[in-house]
């Protein structure tokens, strides 16, 4: 473990395994990336790639039977006489009093549905106001002030008034507005956003991750948008780790990934995604052969040999690759590219 | 790919699907949600037409209103059969409706709740079939195998249930026995975008191969105008019941004539990190169909919008030939379209 | 590790998966869950009885014996030397002096040895067949042959044999209540499910107005409308349906709550689109989608009408004499005394905790694996 005083967090080869009747799922097996403070992560992938529940297991809310088996999670977290001690979160009691003091203070997270994030038997006001009095210290009157202040912030209108409505009086926008001066009036310093405008129309996404790039240089803290969608990430983010059946199969900044990418899955990917342009597209849209396998029955080496074009046999389904540099932060985790290929 | 050709195979005139406000004990109506409001369209033979919009627009009520899974407020319908008879699909009699059901059909969003998980991927093709008593035994299961094969399954999977299935899969089953009625216009609704990015292309592809093959003609409701790209010849946007755009594809993205139809252009997340698309957010959110607000529904949000737009409705004006915009300054718009 | 490069196809054990019925499925889920396999095991064990009592009754559970009032559970030897077969004493009597209460004692002087699928007292097995065929007995006719598992009550009777019979009783009692409630249950709220509208709103008020009275005052009122010279068999079925009279109001909630969420799934709207009439589509796409949850509830709903019968019973206002249910044998131990000398004959209370406890287990575990396409959320 260095101690690089820009790194906020440290992944270090983290597991989080299902055990079900069925089998075990390997939700995130094999994790790792660092994340410097302030920077913005994307972490991209299709329907099973683990990306939520590594999200989950960062802040260790990992629902049963999920339990994460193995790896650091190093957080360098500030101390109070400034400086910062790290510690590793993987190893905290899940309910601890430690965890529970970084979660929704220091790092916070949002979903993409947020009615069920919030309870909707309380005012949202009261909601953030608890979030407050809990991480910061501060009063109920200091704590209500914050409140209005972020919701204002996040450009609900009338926030004065509007503290005191229920969280279903919202429209869908606004009530993701209100999740996020939530997740953002502890200060923290890193917020996970998980998916968070799949649910919403185009114009409302656009205002939703204006606000959200927007802010995340007003609080300079770091964020990790995990989403399905490459123009979401692409927008948004710095870097961006693309996940496939619970492994990172490529990591890259983003222009490097979008413009370079390396793994045959992120090319695909990337080819498969249609492309606004000005005139209609009378091509061909360029598919992934078959879909992303049950998360019982994992192909053996390279978990997407199956689908990928290149694949070599008596090379692919047997060795599984791991994680390697091809150039400076830009990692890939082919057989493509083999060791000789590092420069 | 005849989207010029004049055979026209749907009208939809001046539809209305208002749904009541019902409030309290005594079930008073205490107003309306105006779901459609007004929209007219015709779809010709082989063509694929998108309906677009955000969600409340009332493009999911168009088509139900179109399938007859809601009763219009008001409105035509019209459907030329395969024998050539004008139809309305409207209070239609018994066996005008038998035949506007096999002929027109629906592909749903989601699929898992559009297959019952209680019957096999045989039962599932074959009940429209044997709904309606048109078929059975040997040649019954050699339809079904025949469907099978044409959107890409093996028949050999028929007698396992829907579970064992992936998204991409199942979605296949829903247009195979959306298929064997032998329709000849297909109602998707948001078809792919409840798939994963990968799968997503294989249907599309799919659904572009069997409108050659069988001659269909498509109405694809979507929110996502980047899927809409590849699969559409002609595009209409809707907002809040009313289509407030409709041009051919190019045109809508090349050279729109309406604020509402850039704004949601400028809106898409594109996938390349070298062209920003940030700075052109809407303000404010879509508007209440059970309040809408005077004159141009968009006002409230338009970045152009002037007095004008406050107090009257601007009428559904033709542009060019084909291309129709709701909007008081279609013939001054400069809108850029999307980013070059 | 090459043997598992072919990972498209897939593994002939998954296959069989795939294929799985929807009750194949169910089954399987519910398999792992352990306490309702603990229930299921003893609910088929309860209704083994109720099927068999006279053949697993000891003596004639209606013969009364002056001689043996009160008497405590007989000690069964189970080995004899090294041997293991049961035996029991013969039983000595003597009145003690003091209370001048008759008294008994194991005379271990006799022996009489257990017989297995023995003859014993005539009975009519299902009612037909003639037979005298049991499962245990002693092969004498010595009066003081005592072999009373359970003892015997205030008249001499054994309580093991009544109590088989009383199993019979109050399971079937709460089986055909259910069956009735079951049936007004579906009818009731699968109209109210699918017209919407005045029919559903009239059903409705009618259910919570029914729910509204209290039911013990009812059942009462009702039980105790039952005419007094009405035949056993009458009153049995009077009591059942009095008590699936409440019981139907559960079951049809949730009937028409099924038939409201399903009828806007997507696959229902399918078939309306294409074709299926209103009847084919609720028989062949909406009943078999709740039919397992029907199943779990209707489970759930048995414990409420044996304890509603057993309350009835013990109350005097349900069965009585010479029907034996467990509420009648608990009828017989209300008397304080009565339990403090001779406390066995509260046994027949631990047969309606352990049925009632069975079912709720297993209800719960059908209810958990009722849908077994839930893992997709």
């Amino acid at each position: 473990m260095t101690n690089d005083s820009d790194t906020l967090i440290r992944v270090e080869d983290v597991r989080t395994h299902f055990f079900l009747d069925e089998g075990v799922v390997k939700a995130v097996d094999g994790v790792s990336f660092d994340l410097a403070r302030g920077a913005t992560l994307g972490v991209v992938g299709e329907s099973g790639c683990g990306k939520s529940v590594l999200a989950r297991t960062i802040i260790r809310i990992v629902p049963r039977p999920g339990r994460t088996i193995d790896g650091a999670i190093w957080y360098h977290r500030p101390s109070e006489g400034g400086g910062e001690r790290p510690i590793d979160l993987a190893s905290l009691e899940a309910d601890g009093a430690e965890i529970r003091d970084i979660r929704g203070g220091e790092i916070t997270m949002i979903f993409q549905e947020p009615m069920v994030s919030f309870s909707p038997v309380h005012t949202i006001g009261d909601q953030i106001v608890e979030a407050v009095t809990l991480h910061r210290n501060a009063t109920r009157e200091e704590a209500r002030a914050i409140a209005v202040d972020t919701l204002r912030r996040v450009g609900i209108p009338n926030a004065e008034s509007r503290i005191d409505e229920y969280p279903f009086r919202l429209s869908g926008g606004m009530r993701q507005r209100a999740m996020i001066a939530m997740a953002l009036s502890s200060n923290p310093t890193l917020l996970m956003a998980d998916e968070p405008t799949t649910a919403l129309d185009v114009t409302t996404q656009a205002q939703i991750l204006e606000l959200m790039a927007d802010l995340q240089e007003e609080f300079g803290m770091a964020m990790m948008l995990i989403s399905h969608n490459l123009g979401v990430v692409a927008q948004t983010t710095e870097r961006i780790i693309v996940m496939y059946l619970g492994k990172v199969v490529e990591s890259a900044d983003v222009r490097t990934l979008f413009r370079d990418p390396k793994h045959p899955y992120t090319q695909e990917l990337l080819k498969s995604v249609p492309k606004l342009r000005r005139r209609r597209q009378t091509e061909r849209l360029a598919a992934i052969y078959g879909s992303v396998p049950s998360p019982y029955e994992r192909p053996a080496g390279c978990p997407f040999h199956p689908r990928c074009p290149q694949f070599m046999a008596g090379e692919c389904d047997v060795i599984e690759p791991t994680l390697k540099a091809v150039s400076e932060g830009h990692s890939v985790s082919c057989l493509l590219y083999s060791e000789e290929t590092d420069s | 790919m005849s989207a010029d050709s004049s055979q026209t195979i749907l009208e939809v005139d001046g539809l209305k699907v208002y749904f009541p406000i019902i409030s309290g004990l005594m079930r008073k109506v205490r107003g309306q949600v105006r779901a459609v409001d007004g929209v007219s369209f015709d779809l010709r033979v082989g063509e694929t037409l998108a309906l677009v919009g955000e969600s409340g627009c009332g493009k999911t009520t168009t088509g139900r209103a179109i399938l007859q899974a809601v009763q219009p407020t008001g409105g035509r319908i019209t459907f030329m059969t395969r024998e050539g008879d004008r139809v309305s699909t409207i209070s239609a009699a018994r066996d005008v409706q038998s035949i506007i059901r096999q002929e027109i059909q629906l592909i749903f969003q989601d699929p898992f709740a559009s297959l019952n998980p209680r019957m096999t991927i045989f039962d599932i093709v074959a009940d429209p079939l044997m709904a309606n008593r048109l078929s059975r035994g040997r040649e019954l299961e050699e339809r079904v195998t025949e469907m099978l094969r044409l959107v890409g399954l093996s028949p050999d999977y028929m007698r396992r249930y829907p579970h064992a299935f992936s998204g991409g899969q199942r979605q296949r089953i829903g247009i195979a026995r959306a298929l064997i009625m032998n329709p000849r216009l297909l109602i998707a609704d948001e078809p792919v975008s409840a798939l994963d990015v990968s799968v997503q292309s294989q249907i599309l592809n799919l659904m572009q191969d069997l409108q050659e093959q069988l001659d269909l003609t498509y109405l694809f409701i979507s929110h996502d105008l980047s899927v809409v790209q590849y699969i559409s010849h002609r595009v209409a946007v809707m907002y809040v019941g009313k289509i407030v755009e409709i041009a051919p594809t190019d045109d809508i993205f090349s050279a729109p004539k309406h604020p509402y139809t850039q704004a949601l252009l400028s809106s898409v997340p594109i996938p390349d990190p070298e062209v920003r698309t940030r700075g052109g957010a809407l303000e404010g959110e879509v508007a209440d169909p059970a309040n809408p607000p005077s004159g141009c529904y968009f006002h409230p949000r338009c970045p152009m919008a002037e007095e004008i737009c406050r107090e009257t409705e601007p009428p559904f004006a033709e542009v060019s030939p084909g291309h129709f915009s709701r909007c008081h300054f279609y013939a001054d718009l400069d809108l850029p379209g999307v980013p070059e | 590790m090459a043997s598992a490069s072919v990972p498209v196809e897939r593994a002939d054990g998954a296959q069989s998966a795939y294929a799985a019925s929807q009750w194949k499925l169910v089954w399987w889920r519910f398999r792992r869950h352990k306490l309702a396999m603990a229930g299921l095991a003893v609910v088929i064990a309860l209704y083994v009885v109720s099927l068999f009592p006279e053949f697993l009754a000891i003596a004639d559970p209606h013969e009364r014996n002056a001689k043996k009032l009160y008497l405590s559970p007989t000690p069964v030897q189970i080995l004899d030397g090294w041997l293991p077969m049961p035996f029991v004493y013969g039983l000595k009597s003597e009145r003690n002096p003091e209370t001048l209460a008759l008294e008994f004692e194991p005379d271990t002087s006799k022996k009489y040895r257990i017989q297995w699928i023995t003859r014993g007292y005539e009975y009519k097995l299902f009612g037909f067949f003639t037979t005298d065929w049991h499962l245990m007995g002693l092969d004498t006719e010595d009066d003081l042959a005592a072999f009373h598992i359970l003892g015997t009550d205030r008249m001499g009777r054994d309580l093991w044999s009544r109590l088989m019979l009383a199993t019979r009783i109050s399971m079937s009692v709460g089986l055909l209540g259910v069956i009735i409630s079951l049936f007004l249950g579906i009818l009731l709220g699968g109209l109210s499910g699918y017209y919407s509208g005045a029919v559903d709103v009239t059903i409705q008020r009618m259910i919570e107005f029914l729910r509204s009275i209290p039911t013990i005052p009812l059942w009462i009122a009702l039980a105790a409308a039952v005419p007094r010279d009405w035949s056993v068999v009458k009153v049995y079925f009077a009591i059942t349906v009095l008590i699936s009279f409440i019981g139907w109001t559960t079951l049809a909630r949730e009937v028409r709550g099924r038939f409201l969420v399903l009828r806007e799934d997507d696959f229902v709207i399918a078939a309306r689109i294409y074709g299926s009439g209103a009847m084919r589509t609720i028989f062949r796409h909406m009943v078999p989608n709740f039919i397992s949850h029907i199943i779990a509830t209707t489970t759930l709903a048995v414990p409420t009408m044996i304890i509603a019968e057993t309350s009835l019973s013990f109350l005097g206002l349900g069965l009585r004499q010479p029907v034996i249910s467990w509420g009648v044998l608990l009828f017989e131990a209300q008397n304080i005394r009565a339990v403090s000398s001779a406390p066995w004959l509260l046994v027949p209370g631990a047969f309606v905790l352990l049925s009632v406890l069975a079912f709720n287990f297993m209800g719960d575990g059908l209810r958990d694996a009722a849908d077994p396409y839930s893992i997709h959320g």
